[in-house]
C-alpha cells in the first residue's frame, strides 16, 4: 500500500490560554490501519483528531501527511475525509446534494459526480434515498448518508468523531460492523475517536489511550486488555471495570488492605494497587485456601452475574457465569498470578514484581469461558 | 388538584387586559365608514366615501408610495446588514464580537427623540455637501430607518444563526469548500427563511416610524404616518380612519405571514 495515506503526529500541543488540551502527542499511523483514540470525554483525542483534520490549528509540532508537512494546510487540501458527530448533515440539502457536496466544491464534473454518487449510493444502501432531505431519515440512515459523503471523496484517510454516539445500542453495533467492512474493503487509513471502550477493543486494530492530554498506552486491543499500562488503562478499558485493591504491609508480604491473612503480593508493593478482572476471579463456596471473602450483592445480567463481594475493608466485583444466588454466604476467591497486576503508587504498571501466587483451587462456581482473543 | 389551575379572576383580568388594548383599535373600523364629514360613530349611514377619497388623493397616495420605498429600501439594507453582520459575528466568534454586538444594540437603547435629535442634525449637515441625501430626502429618510430598525434585524438574525449547527461548517471545511463557499452553500441556504422574517419585521418598523421621521423631513417626503400625522392635527378627518383600517389589516397580515414562514419551518424541521 502506498505511502500517501501515512499519519505523523510529532509532539503536537494544543493550548487555549493557560489550559494544555493536548500536551505534546506524538504516534506514527501505518497506511490501512484502524487506529482507536480513546478516552474519557475532555482527554483531548476530539481536538487531536481535528488537528489533524486542520480544523484546529496545532499550537506546537508538526503533523505529516505522507510525505507532506500539513500542520498550516487548509483542511480541504489535507487529502482526507472526516465523519462528525451527529452527522454534520446539511439540512438544506436532500441526500444526492449532501454526498456530492465535496465533489461540487471542488468542482468535479457533473457526469463525473453522477457516476461517484451512484457507487457510492449502492455501498451504503442508499440508493432508494438520494431525493430525501436528512430530517425524513432514521438515525442509521443518517449515519450512512454521513459515511457516504466522506467516502465518496475517495481520500485513502478518514477521520471519524464519536460517529456511533446518537445511535441506539442495537443500531450502534450493526454500524460497527458496517464501518469495519467498509474500511477494509476501501483499504482506508481510519482515527476514530471515542469513548466507549467497547467499539475501541472491537474496531481497532490499535488504541491509543488518552487522559489529560497524554497518551496512557498505545498498543493492541489485546495488550490493552491483557497488559494495561497504569492504573486508569485498567479501569477504562473492560466493564465491568477491573478491581483495584490498595495493598499494605502484612507479615509475609503485601495483603489487600483490612484482610492480613492472605499475602497476595512482595512487601515492595505495598503503597501500590492489586489489579485483577471480575472475570479472572475463581470463587468457591465455603471457607478454603483462598482469600476469605463474603457475598455482599449480585446482578444478574441473563448470560452472566456480577457478585459484589467484601473482602476486607474493599468490595470486589467477580463476574460468574449463570444465574447464581449467593447473597449473605462466605466463600474464598482465588486467581491466577498472570491474571493479576501490579501498579505502584503513581498507578504505573510494574513489572519488576509478580504477584504472590494464591494455592489453587479445584471445585469452584463456574466462570464464563475465556473469550479466545483475550487468552493468553 | 392542579395549583397552576387558572382561575376566574386571572382570566377576568386577561379579558380586561386584551380589551384595553384592543377596543381602541377596533373602534377605528366603524369610524371609518361613517357617512359624516367629521369622525364620529356611523348611525345608520355606512358609507364608502372615506375610502373613495383615500384612493383619489394624491396627497394619501403619493405618502403611501413614500412609505413603502422608504420600509422596503430600508428593511432591505437592514436585512442585508444584519446577516452579513451575523455571519461574521459567527465565523469569528470572540471576545470583540460581542462588543460589537453591543454597538449594534445602541440604537435600541437611546430614547428614540435622542436619535431623532442626533439624526436631524445629520441630515441637515449631510444635506449642506449633498442636499439630495440629507434632510427632507428619500435617501436621507431611508439611512435613517435603516440605522434604526438594524438592531431588530441582528437580534433576529443572531437568533436564527444560533440554531445553525457548527458542525456543518466544519464538515463543508473539511469537504473543500473555503470561506465563500461555505458562506453561499451552507450558512445562507440555511437562514434563508430567517432572512425573508428579518425583512418583514424591519418593513413594518420601517412602515410604522414616526419620531424620527416627523424630525428629519418637512415637506418633500410626506411618508404614510405623517401624513396622518398632518390629517389629524389640521382637521379631524375620517379618511384617518379609513386609511388606519387598511393599516391594521396589512400589520396583521405581515405578522401572520411571518408566524406562518416561523411555523412551517419549525414543522420541517421535525
Amino acid at each position: 500500500m502506498s505511502n500517501q495515506s501515512r499519519i505523523r503526529l510529532e509532539r503536537v500541543t494544543k493550548r487555549w490560554g493557560a489550559t494544555t488540551a493536548v500536551d505534546e502527542i506524538s504516534f506514527d499511523v501505518t497506511p490501512g490501519q484502524f487506529v482507536i483514540l480513546l478516552g474519557p470525554s475532555g482527554c483531548g483525542k476530539s481536538t487531536t483528531l481535528r488537528m489533524i483534520a486542520g480544523l484546529e490549528e496545532a499550537s506546537n509540532g508538526r503533523i505529516h501527511i505522507g510525505e507532506r508537512d500539513v500542520t498550516r494546510l487548509p483542511p480541504g487540501d489535507r487529502g482526507l475525509s472526516m465523519v462528525f458527530q451527529s452527522y454534520a448533515l446539511f439540512p438544506h440539502l436532500s441526500v444526492a446534494d449532501n454526498i456530492v457536496f465535496g465533489l461540487r466544491s471542488r468542482k468535479v464534473p457533473k457526469a463525473e459526480q453522477r457516476e461517484r454518487l451512484a457507487k457510492v449510493a449502492e455501498l451504503v444502501d442508499l440508493t432508494d434515498y438520494l431525493n430525501r432531505k436528512p430530517a425524513q431519515l432514521s438515525g442509521g440512515q443518517r449515519q450512512r448518508v454521513a459515511l457516504a459523503r466522506s467516502v465518496i471523496s475517495e481520500h485513502p484517510i478518514c477521520l471519524m468523531d464519536e460517529p456511533l454516539s446518537n445511535l441506539d445500542a442495537r443500531l450502534r453495533s450493526d454500524m460497527r460492523r458496517e464501518i469495519k467492512a467498509l474500511q477494509s474493503r476501501l483499504n482506508m487509513t481510519v482515527i476514530y475517536v471515542t469513548h466507549d471502550q467497547v467499539e475501541a477493543m472491537s474496531m481497532g486494530d490499535r488504541v491509543i489511550l488518552m487522559q489529560h492530554g497524554k497518551i496512557v498506552q498505545d498498543g493492541t486491543p489485546d495488550e490493552l486488555y491483557n497488559r494495561p499500562a497504569s492504573a486508569f488503562a485498567a479501569s477504562f478499558i473492560g466493564s465491568p471495570a477491573m478491581n483495584l485493591l490498595p495493598l499494605v504491609a502484612g507479615e509475609n508480604g503485601a495483603v489487600i488492605e483490612g484482610e492480613p491473612s492472605t499475602p497476595v503480593a512482595p512487601l515492595d508493593a505495598v503503597g501500590g494497587h492489586l489489579g485483577i478482572r471480575p472475570e479472572d476471579i475463581e470463587l468457591r463456596i465455603a471457607p478454603g485456601s483462598g482469600v476469605p471473602a463474603n457475598v455482599l450483592s449480585e446482578e444478574y445480567l441473563g448470560a452472566d452475574t456480577i457478585a459484589y463481594v467484601a473482602v476486607g475493608s474493599h468490595t470486589l466485583r467477580v463476574r460468574l457465569s449463570g444465574k447464581q444466588a449467593l447473597t449473605g454466604q462466605p466463600c474464598s476467591l482465588y486467581w491466577t498470578s498472570q491474571n493479576t497486576h501490579l501498579f505502584d503508587a503513581e498507578g504505573l504498571r510494574r513489572d519488576d514484581l509478580t504477584p504472590t501466587p494464591l494455592p489453587s483451587s479445584s471445585r469452584s462456581i463456574p466462570r464464563p469461558p475465556a473469550v479466545g482473543s483475550f487468552q493468553h | 388538584m392542579n395549583i397552576y389551575r387558572v382561575g376566574w379572576l386571572a382570566k377576568l383580568l386577561a379579558l380586561i387586559t386584551m380589551g384595553f388594548l384592543m377596543l381602541p383599535l377596533a373602534a377605528v373600523i366603524p369610524v371609518s365608514f361613517t357617512g359624516k364629514r367629521y369622525l364620529s360613530m356611523p348611525e345608520g349611514d355606512w358609507s364608502l366615501r372615506h375610502y373613495i377619497t383615500l384612493f383619489h388623493s394624491s396627497e394619501w397616495i403619493g405618502s403611501i408610495m413614500n412609505s413603502a420605498i422608504v420600509a422596503i429600501s430600508a428593511a432591505l439594507l437592514a436585512t442585508l446588514l444584519s446577516t452579513a453582520f451575523v455571519i461574521a459575528v459567527w465565523y469569528r466568534n470572540n471576545k470583540w464580537t460581542r462588543w460589537l454586538i453591543g454597538l449594534c444594540m445602541l440604537p435600541l437603547i437611546v430614547p428614540p427623540v435622542v436619535s431623532a435629535m442626533v439624526l436631524y442634525f445629520m441630515t441637515t449637515n449631510v444635506s449642506r455637501i449633498a442636499p439630495g441625501l440629507g434632510y427632507d430626502s428619500l435617501p436621507g429618510v431611508i439611512l435613517a430607518h435603516t440605522l434604526l430598525i438594524v438592531p431588530f434585524g441582528v437580534i433576529n438574525m443572531l437568533v436564527a444563526i444560533s440554531r445553525v449547527d457548527r458542525r456543518i461548517e466544519l464538515a463543508a471545511r473539511n469537504l473543500g469548500a473555503g470561506l465563500w463557499q461555505t458562506t453561499w452553500m451552507v450558512l445562507l441556504p440555511n437562514l434563508r427563511l430567517s432572512m425573508l422574517t428579518t425583512f418583514l419585521l424591519c418593513f413594518i418598523l420601517s412602515w410604522e416610524e414616526i419620531a424620527v421621521t416627523l424630525f428629519i423631513t418637512s415637506w418633500e417626503v410626506i411618508t404614510l404616518p405623517r401624513q396622518i400625522w398632518s390629517g389629524l392635527r389640521d382637521n379631524v378627518d375620517p379618511v384617518v380612519g379609513a386609511i388606519s383600517t387598511l393599516l391594521i389589516i396589512l400589520t396583521l397580515t405581515l405578522l401572520f405571514l411571518r408566524m406562518a414562514i416561523q411555523g412551517w419551518r419549525a414543522a420541517q424541521r421535525h
